[in-house]
Formats: structure tokens, C-alpha cells, sequence
């Protein structure tokens, strides 16, 4: 909800900086007064529990770049050094390694949340597109921070993703070798795109911290969506200033978050990562199977599923470009599923259910059954967005949605 | 008032769903494997475990006097067998460990490398000057570095499909981390006579490996490999390092009657020496737990710390939760 603002500075250092630099009422405005949504569920406090990973991140991370080497002789040996010498070193290692995956697990449910209640529609389109930037940020962010461990996982996760700009090659000869030579500064992955893969996992993190400036603004511009899918009426009676009501829920539900967070952070903190980045790089040992992190899996199913190393790359890249089009894909009058049809519930389930079941497949070697269930998965992921939300739209009738947020929770 | 509305229970039921739906979707242990590392129960396993001491001291000694050999453990220094977490040595003992090993200083004033007795600051040596000895020594196949040996192994499970998402939430509730140790110790105690199929000739010829010989169809290993059924393929280039009575109790730590000894079935009373021994299973499983005190020496501090955390954690979140539900109680939402 943009609004008014009833920001009142009230002492004399206040006044004065209030008229030459406005930050204090920018936050007043968006964290004290800013009305919310009194309907929202908890579906939706996973913004506010994704920008506590986000500062977690980096705060572990920084630390962690004090006691690091990018270098390809020492790059293992820093960390372990830290991890068994430093001062809770293992504590910041596990927390930045684990809140890799912690961050992903949120902002998949967040994700899912925006797909399943309409949060994409106008409004709030740029508000969605600055999210799938911030997802490809991570994405980006995730991978070079698995390659700074020079684990013999991180050496070939790292040459087969730079090998995928290799099948440009079949678009014009030479293309795609330039092109990951060019990337990996090298002729091989090595020392000189070790030190690059460094340089851009710290810089990535803070053009995160831009887009998630922008898209909180892009959010307090129309306000929140909420569960009813239908816009505010009446601020005074359908809203609540986001202080105290919701600096409270969503704390209630960070702390219930990191309470699952601690608990893989302390006792399972390697269950989500491969045995094998405990092996230092060897270029002359391939792993027996080369597999990302389980957030990325989903997507490497993509990449196994086309038979052609192009076409997986392209399904690969695709299955995000899609994701921006989507306030245009769908056409549906109402926003939220909760008041869409069965067959919009049962499509949007099937999605999620396609995407864990890409997830599993993406762990598997690409034989068999695996990948003709691959390609079924894939095409139902892509079928989605392309075919069924246009056509879903189509047949849906507004009046199934309630005429105002308080008819909604009366 | 309905502590549980129905609203409440949509949102218990979709957070579990979530949480499903995250173990289902990691698929860090590989399946369909064609070996099946069973889960040991371990000191250090589950929320408050801590290493045994007795058994940590012993698997040093099963290192120390075989695994040390061959293979080196470069990230470990005499001192850690000090420190709190550890075997706990006394100072005096990790100074008498360090002294008996030779290491290489230098350059002194004069340019010249020499050689000193070790001290408590230097790590374990290795045996090898280099990679390539290494091999060289060992039939082309260097022995790996055992610092992190406890987490840089998997175990594989045999499962089915299906089994897979269940065996994952199986594995979190229960807090199952000892994939590593659970390796060694499967790995050290499974060199078995290769398998032998009683099939006829042409049968055999389908059976990749195998060799039709002697009227029997013999699994064939390669020259200079051991058959292990824990290792993955099968064949492994260590030759079986343990075996039963390998290494002896520290004075005066063995059991003096037979009953005591006998308590653990991995021991057995050697009568006519009137001492107790340890099996190859008994020597597996100490040098395994060992081995993930290497690769994770601060594992106690971490599970005491995460209890205090989690117990902070839990006050807050209930606290947190009160306050919401007195905030909105007057709110219809």
C-alpha cells in the first residue's frame, strides 16, 4: 500500500536531517507504519525470514573471507585450517554451508507461494520479475561459493558449467570454445577461474542486497497481495500497521525457522552436501557421479533430460526465462488459487510435485526410465506455464473470488 | 478457545509437507548401489553423543601402528591428541607421541636441512616423500590422506525407489551423520573370498566379471585389487589391513577375566596367554570412530553448543509466539 506518510521527527537532530536525508522516515515507512494486509498467512512470512538468511550469509561469509586463499594449492587446506583452528570456525563454515541450503528451501516456498496466490498478476509484476533476478542472483552466488571450497565436487561442478557454453560450438564453430576459455581465463579450470569465481561470489551477494532494496520497494509501492487475492478496499479497516503486528509474526516465525536451521546446523550439518567435496580437487580423478547441491537438481534433471547439450541448456536457461513472463502467461481475472478452480489447484500441485520429482530424477544417472520420466516431468514444468495458465484464465470466472479482504475473513 | 483451529492445523500440516518435500528433494546419498553400508550405533551419534575416550585412545593405536603405514593424515597434529573433544593425552603423553617420530627442519643457519624428534606443534608424518612414491609403493594406487576420511565417504543403501524419501526423513529424525565411519567400518570388515555361482557355462558368460573356471563361475578380480563387497565395484587396491589380535591393549587397559572381556562380543579371552584380544571388528570399529574425531575434532563442542542454542531458540519462539497471539487476539484475520 503506498501511503501517506505520517512520519513525525520528533526531536532536533531528527528535524534536521529528516530535511536533507529522509532515511529515517524510508524506514518508518516501510518497516513501522506500512499497512498491511490483516488476512496475510504464513504462507507469506518468508520474505522476511529470507532477508535474515541473506544477512546471515553475508556476515559468515565475510568472516570466512578473512581466513581464505583463492588459490588452487591452498584453497582446501584455508578452510579446513579454519574450520579445525579458527576461533568458531566450524560454527561459521557449517552456518554459511547449511544457510546455502536454508536460503534455497525459503525462497522455493516463497517462490511457490507468489506461483500459487497470483502475487505475479498487476500490480506487481516488476515486484515478481526483481524476484526471479534475486533467484538468479542466489543461483549465481550458490555455485561460485561451492567452487571456493576446491573440493574434488567443486572442480567439477565448476568444468561441467562452464563446459555448457561449449555446445555454442554447434552454432558456430568456435563460438562456445572462446566463450569458456574466455570464462575460465584458462584453457582448463584453474587458479586464474578460481580467483574470478572469488571475486564475483563476494561481489554477487551485494547486488542481491541492491535488488532486495528494490524489491521491497516494488512491494510498498501496491502493497502486499494477500490470500483473498483481491486488492484493499478500505485501509482502515482492512489493514494493520506492519509494526507491531507484523514484526512480530514474522519473528515468531524466523525463530521457528531457525529453530530447523540450528538443527541441521548442529547435527546434520553435512547431510545436505556430497562426501566427496571432502576430497580435495584432483583434475585426474572425475567423480563417480558429478552432482550439484539438491537445489540445483531439479535443473540438472533439465540438462540430462534433452539429448543434445544445446537443448539441455537451452531447457535449462528456459525453464527460468519463463518464470519472467509469467504475470503475462497467466490470464486468470482472480489472483489467488485459493479461489480459482479445482483444476487450476490440481495443475498447480502437479507443478510442485514435477518440479521435487525433477529434484529426485536430477540425482539419478541419466539412464533408463530416469530420463524419459525426466523429459514427462519437464514437459509437464514448461506445459505449465506455456499452455495452462493461458488457457486456465480463460474459463475462469471472477465471482468466485469474495468482493472485499473483510468479506474474506468474515 | 480453540487452541488448534482448523487454520492451525492447515498450517502444522503444510509446514510438514514442506519439510517433506525439502528431504525429498535432496538426494544426497546415491541409490541402487551395488553395495549396502549398514548404520553402526556410535558414541558420538544422536543429539547429546560424545566421543568414547577408551575408544578413541585405541583406534590411535590401530592408526598409529597400521594405517600409519601406508597412509598419511596431513591436517592432524600431535597437539590435537590433547585437546578437549579428543583422546584427551596429557600433555606429557602427546610430547612422548611426538618424540617418536623424526621430522625434517631447516634450512638451520648453515643452509642445511636436518632432522629433529617431532614435536607436540608438527602433524602426523607421512610416510611417503611424495604422491608418486606413494604409488609407486602401493601398485600404482596412492593410499588417500585419512584427515577427513570420516566425511568424505557416503554410504551407499541398497533400497528401493520408493524407500528413498522415507529412509531420508528416517535419517533426520534420528539425527544420522556417521555415514563416514559407517564406511571404514564396513570397508574393513568386508574383504570376503570373491563369490563363486554354481551356473552352468553359458549362464556365466552373462554375468559380468565373471570367469567360468574349475566348473564354477568365479568372480574374477583383477591382479593386485581384493574383493570387498563394501567397496563400490567390488574391488579395492588395500590389501585387508586388520585382522584379529592386530593390535594388543595398552597396558593396563585390557580386561583381566574372561567374563569382562567377553562382555563385548567383538573380544575374545585367549585362554592359553590369559589375555583378552580384540577382533578385527572390535580394531574396525575404534579406528572408524577415530577417524571421525580426525575429521571433525570440534564435533563435541558442536553438539553442546547446539543444545544451548536450540534451547534459547525454543524459549524465544514460544515467547514470540504468545506475543503474536495476545497482539491479534482482537484482530479478525
Amino acid at each position: 500500500m503506498s501511503h501517506h506518510s505520517t512520519y513525525q521527527p520528533s526531536t532536533g537532530f531528527t528535524r534536521w536531517l529528516d530535511s536533507r536525508l529522509p532515511i529515517l522516515r524510508f524506514v518508518d515507512d516501510t518497516l513501522t507504519t506500512f499497512p498491511t494486509p490483516k488476512n496475510l498467512n504464513y504462507w507469506w512470512v518468508f520474505g522476511g525470514i529470507l532477508a535474515v538468511c541473506l544477512a546471515l550469509q553475508i556476515v559468515t561469509g565475510i568472516i570466512m573471507a578473512m581466513h581464505y586463499a583463492p588459490n588452487t594449492l591452498v584453497a582446501f587446506d584455508t578452510i579446513e585450517k579454519f574450520v579445525r583452528d579458527g576461533n568458531f570456525g566450524w560454527l561459521m563454515r557449517y552456518m554459511h554451508a547449511v544457510g546455502a541450503t536454508m536460503f534455497f528451501f525459503a525462497v522455493y516456498i516463497h517462490m511457490g507461494r507468489g506461483l500459487y496466490y497470483g502475487s505475479y498478476m498487476a500490480p506487481r509484476e516488476i515486484l515478481w520479475i526483481i524476484g526471479v533476478l534475486i533467484f538468479l542472483a542466489m543461483m549465481a552466488t550458490a555455485f561460485m561459493g561451492y567452487s571456493l571450497v576446491w573440493g574434488n565436487m567443486s572442480l567439477w561442478a565448476v568444468t561441467v558449467i562452464t563446459n555448457f557454453f561449449q555446445s555454442l560450438d554447434t552454432i558456430y564453430q568456435g563460438l562456445g570454445t572462446t566463450l569458456v576459455e574466455w570464462i575460465r581465463g584458462d584453457f582448463s579450470v584453474s587458479n586464474v577461474s578460481l580467483n574470478r569465481l572469488y571475486s564475483l561470489h563476494y561481489l554477487v551477494p551485494f547486488i542481491i542486497v541492491g535488488l532486495v532494496v528494490l524489491h521491497v520497494w516494488a512491494l510498498h509501492v501496491p502493497g502486499n497481495n494477500n490470500p483473498s487475492g483481491v486488492e484493499v478496499q478500505n485501509p482502515e479497516t482492512e489493514t494493520l500497521p506492519f509494526h507491531p503486528y507484523y514484526t512480530v509474526k514474522d519473528g515468531y516465525a524466523i525463530a521457528a525457522f531457525l529453530i530447523l536451521f540450528a538443527f541441521i546446523l548442529f547435527w546434520l550439518p553435512n547431510y545436505f552436501s556430497h562426501p566427496d567435496n571432502y576430497v580435495t580437487a584432483d583434475p585426474l580423478s572425475t567423480p563417480a557421479h558429478i552432482t550439484p547441491e539438491w537445489y540445483f537438481l531439479a535443473f540438472y534433471a533439465l540438462l540430462k533430460a534433452v539429448p543434445s547439450q544445446l537443448g539441455g541448456v537451452v531447457a535449462m536457461f528456459a525453464s527460468i526465462i519463463v518464470l519472467f513472463f509469467v504475470p503475462w502467461l497467466d490470464t486468470s481475472p482472480v489472483k489467488s488459487g485459493k479461489h480459482r478452480s479445482f483444476i487450476f489447484k490440481l495443475a498447480f500441485w502437479m507443478l510442485i510435485f514435477s518440479f521435487l520429482a525433477l529434484s529426485y530424477l536430477g540425482a539419478k544417472s541419466p539412464e533408463g526410465w530416469y530420463v524419459w520420466l525426466s523429459r514427462v516431468f519437464m514437459g509437464y514444468y514448461f506445459a505449465y506455464f506455456l499452455l495452462l495458465l493461458p488457457l486456465m484464465g480463460l474459463f475462469q470466472k471472477t465471482s468466485q473470488q469474495p468482493a472485499s479482504i473483510e468479506k474474506s475473513v468474515s | 478457545m480453540k487452541i488448534l483451529s482448523q487454520r492451525h492445523i492447515r498450517t502444522i500440516a503444510a509446514s510438514v509437507t514442506a519439510g517433506v518435500m525439502m528431504v525429498a528433494a535432496s538426494a544426497a546419498m546415491a541409490s541402487g548401489s551395488d553395495t549396502n553400508i549398514e548404520r553402526q550405533s556410535w558414541s558420538f551419534g544422536g543429539i547429546f553423543g560424545s566421543f568414547d575416550r577408551a575408544q578413541l585412545r585405541r583406534g590411535y593405536m590401530v592408526y598409529k601402528n597400521v594405517c600409519s603405514s601406508c597412509h598419511s593424515m596431513n591436517r592432524v597434529h600431535f597437539r590435537n591428541l590433547g585437546e578437549p573433544g579428543g583422546p584427551e593425552y596429557t600433555p606429557e603423553e602427546v610430547k612422548a607421541f611426538a618424540a617418536e617420530v623424526e621430522v625434517t627442519d631447516g634450512p638451520n643457519d648453515e643452509g642445511e636441512m636436518f632432522k629433529r624428534p617431532g614435536r607436540p606443534t608438527d602433524s602426523f608424518p607421512s610416510p611417503y616423500k611424495n604422491v608418486k612414491e606413494a604409488a609407486f609403493s602401493n601398485n600404482g594406487s596412492a593410499p588417500p590422506d585419512l584427515s577427513l576420511m570420516g566425511k568424505a565417504r557416503g554410504a551407499a543403501r541398497n533400497i528401493h525407489w520408493y524407500m528413498e524419501p522415507l529412509y531420508w526423513i528416517y535419517d533426520m529424525a534420528t539425527v544420522y551423520q556417521e555415514q563416514g565411519p559407517d564406511y571404514i567400518f564396513a570397508l574393513l570388515t568386508s574383504y570376503k573370498e570373491p563369490p563363486a555361482l554354481k551356473i552352468s557355462k553359458e549362464e556365466c558368460a552373462h554375468h559380468q566379471g565373471y570367469k567360468f573356471e574349475d566348473g564354477v563361475c568365479k568372480f574374477e578380480v583383477i591382479e593386485g585389487l581384493n574383493y570387498n563387497i563394501a567397496f563400490p565395484g567390488h574391488q579395492v587396491a588395500m590389501i585387508p589391513p586388520l585382522s584379529d589380535d592386530l593390535v594388543e591393549f595398552v597396558e593396563g587397559t585390557a580386561p583381566k577375566t574372561k567374563e569382562v572381556c567377553e562382555k563385548d562380543p567383538e573380544q575374545k579371552w585367549l585362554a592359553d596367554e590369559n589375555r583378552c584380544s580384540m577382533t578385527t571388528a572390535k580394531l574396525a570399529r575404534d579406528v572408524a570412530a577415530f577417524l571421525m574425531w580426525t575429521s571433525e575434532p570440534k564435533l563435541e563442542e558442536r553438539k553442546s553448543l547446539g543444545v544451548w542454542v536450540m534451547g534459547y531458540l525454543l524459549l524465544m519462539t514460544v515467547l514470540l509466539y504468545l506475543s503474536k497471539r495476545a497482539l491479534w487476539r482482537k484482530v479478525k484475520h
